[in-house]
């Protein structure tokens, strides 16, 4: 998910489950699956009960997997003279700054024709939107970018 | 100011090899979705082919092109490969095409996972038919000769062939798991910014459901089958009655999943039927909340009907009247979603193309599929008809008329947006008009021998019903030889043909259409925002 002003952009990735409609459902699929599951082991078919479980902790799983990186989140602001990059991966965040007279924006070609969008300068670089974007998104972004710092100079 | 670099998760996004290993490893859901719906058509021309020679031999009465032992086995894989290796995988190739275009994700959530839920399919399906194979060889005695539902005795003392279609279906079963998890998550995550559960697609909708119900019922599969190769080979006695096991109680569990596996099948079908009709109707829906409700409420109705499917069993009073009104209510939502078909196209701009053709088509012989469904579910009746080929006839116009036709109109109604190029329109109203009428050829005479007393599943019959089998089988023939014009419109359509627009179909509302056609690899380069 990609938002772009003109004075800053976003990217992050689809997020449309809240932590408590996650868990509203993973509860409905447990009391379901697991009644269904008790049901058959009280007449004896005890099978069923390790397929459901096996099942529902795939479905658990793949929900925190996902949801781990739903807060997840990269930042372009500019202030005055200085462009500042905001990282936040798992709620760790980081920032970076540098002299908008100074930055470079860098759209390096990759293996498999792969695309990766570099901001920085004297020789430091922050890659940016590299699992939220394609290739057409980065180029989109870089020649934003590099139309504001156009401005700047 | 150090380096920072960012990865959030597996970058399927950018990667596009080419050649086989683009298919191999690939994890866009639009190579994924093509590789499904490649294989289920694939399967419907090898199950198709089989009931072919079940046909051939039902031509006469009398034995004339096979033994007893393989016209059993035929019936079951043709069974099971149309269930599990055709319907099912293209309505999952339908949900991977469609489903991100839909509700304006990237791609699905979990694209790993994606690729090898379809990987697992072709070793199930080599699972099922290697026993023809190794039979010719001298290797064990053919494939699984119980029909699709492994009764018990008979798939307890069976020979190899059971216990591959056990592993098949287990393969199966762990593909349709994983693709079911892969679209919960999608659509619980992954939407578009505005795009709520409740401005979701109709097809969104079905197949959430859909996933909900697999989720429900494969465990419950899982563990038939598994008691039924612990019987089979380790000394258990879960549904041999000589050592104290039940085996009614193996009709519970398959049916448990069996019957919600019937509207697994459909309410995919379901979703998208009513996008066709707005289509080229061309006005909204009408009843879009009527329509989810109905779905939900047929999804909960769907796993507490099962057993109506074996009346004839042995079940006290109380519970036979249970299983029939609540199956019989099941005909209460259904009839919502009847009406509001109906009501979509009522006073509509209507044109019929193909895709409507065999949405109108598929309305009326699903109708009958359904009222031929309610007159089996009254217990009395189900006495005359269970396991006549009644049953058999009924069965197809759900699963054929209301599962197969109803994909063939998701085919000619995506596939010019999926491959750039209108398919040839007077092929495909040619290819409708034979798949109509000779599936009314090939299943209204089953009705009346079944009527009239015949029991399914025999290479042999009573001399009264041969004209009506002739009949039938030239009409499976006819109906068989037809789906090659299906084969040759889709290929013709993915080599060339007339460019396609991006919205493909005046009519055509959602997300997908305001896409090129074919859509970029990489679905949106601007994030859609729904109002």
């Amino acid at each position: 998910m990609l938002s772009i002003c003109e004075t800053q952009c976003i990217t992050r990735p689809n997020a449309s489950a809240s932590t408590e409609s996650v868990c509203k459902l993973l509860l409905s699929l447990l009391v379901f699956s697991g009644l269904i599951a008790l049901a058959f082991l009280h007449v004896g078919a005890w099978m069923v009960l390790p397929f459901a479980g096996l099942e529902l902790v795939l479905v658990v799983l793949a929900f925190v997997v996902v949801l781990r990186h739903s807060g997840d989140y990269e930042k372009i602001t500019f202030v005055q003279d200085q462009v500042e990059i905001e990282q936040s991966v798992l709620g760790e965040i980081k920032h970076v700054r540098f002299l908008c007279y100074w930055t470079r924006i860098t759209l390096r070609e990759g293996e498999n024709g792969k695309t990766s969008l570099w901001i920085g300068s004297h020789h430091q670089e922050v890659e940016f939107g590299r699992g939220t974007m394609d290739n057409a998104q980065r180029e989109q972004v870089a020649s934003h970018l590099k139309r504001i710092l156009l401005k700047t100079k | 100011m150090s380096t920072t670099t960012v990865a959030h998760h597996d970058e399927h996004h950018d990667d596009h090899p080419t050649g086989i290993m683009r298919w191999l490893t690939t994890t866009n859901h639009k190579d994924i979705g093509t590789m499904y719906l490649t294989f289920s058509l694939v399967m419907f021309l090898v199950g198709g082919s089989m009931i072919l020679g079940i046909r051939a031999e039902l031509f006469k009465p009398g034995l004339q092109l096979m033994n007893p032992e393989f016209f059993n086995q035929l019936i079951g894989v043709h069974a099971l490969i149309m269930i599990f290796a055709a319907l099912m995988p293209a309505a999952t190739g339908f949900a991977n095409w469609m489903l991100p275009l839909q509700i304006g994700a990237p791609d699905m959530a979990l694209p790993r996972l994606n690729n090898w839920g379809f990987w697992i399919l072709p070793p199930s399906a080599i699972l099922l038919t290697l026993p023809f194979t190794l039979a010719l060889f001298g290797v064990g005695d053919g494939a699984l000769a119980t029909g699709w539902t492994f009764y018990p005795p008979l798939s307890v003392q069976g020979g190899i062939g059971v216990d591959f279609a056990i592993f098949a279906v287990h393969l199966l079963g762990i593909s349709s798991v994983l693709g079911s998890i892969n679209i919960i998550v999608t659509i619980y995550n992954m939407r578009a910014p505005g795009m709520t559960l409740m401005k979701m697609p109709m097809f969104a909708w079905g197949w959430l459901i859909t996933a909900f119900l697999l989720i429900a019922t494969i465990p419950v599969l899982a563990g038939a089958v598994t008691m039924l190769l612990t019987d089979r080979h380790f000394g258990t006695h879960f549904f041999d009655a000589a050592g104290g096991g039940d085996p009614i109680m193996f009709q519970h569990l398959f049916w448990f999943f069996g019957h919600p596996e019937v509207y697994i099948l459909l309410l995919p079908v379901w979703g998208f039927i009513p996008q066709i009709l707005q289509t080229f109707s061309r006005k909204p829906m009408y009843g879009y909340k009527a329509q989810v409700y109905s779905l939900w409420s047929i999804g909960a109705l769907a796993v507490v009907v099962w057993a109506h499917h074996f009346f004839t069993a042995g079940m006290p009073v109380p519970a036979l009247l249970y299983f029939m009104y609540s199956t019989m209510a099941i005909s209460l939502p259904l009839a919502v979603l009847f009406y509001c078909w109906i009501r979509t196209m009522w006073k509509g701009s209507m044109s019929f193309e193909t895709p409507m053709l065999f949405t109108v088509g598929w309305i009326i012989l699903f109708g009958i599929g359904g009222l031929t469904g309610l007159v089996l579910a009254d217990v009395a009746a189900d006495a005359q008809y269970h396991n006549s080929y009644f049953v058999v006839a009924h069965f197809h116009y759900t699963l054929f008329a209301g599962g197969i036709m109803g994909i063939m109109a998701g085919v000619y109604y995506w596939l010019p947006k999926m491959t750039g190029h209108m398919y040839n329109e007077k092929l495909g109203k040619t290819h409708f008009w034979l798949t109509a009428i000779s599936f009314n050829v090939t299943f209204i005479p089953q009705f009346f021998v079944g009527l009239a007393g015949m029991p399914r599943r025999i290479p042999d019959y009573a001399l009264q019903f041969a004209e009506f089998n002739m009949i039938s089988t030239v009409g499976a023939f006819v109906l068989g030889l037809s789906q090659l014009l299906f084969v040759y419109i889709i290929i013709s359509c993915v080599k060339g043909g007339k460019k396609a627009t991006d919205r493909v179909w005046e009519g055509a509302q959602g997300l997908e259409w305001t896409l090129s056609s074919p859509p970029p690899y990489h679905s949106f380069t601007e994030q859609p925002v729904v109002k």
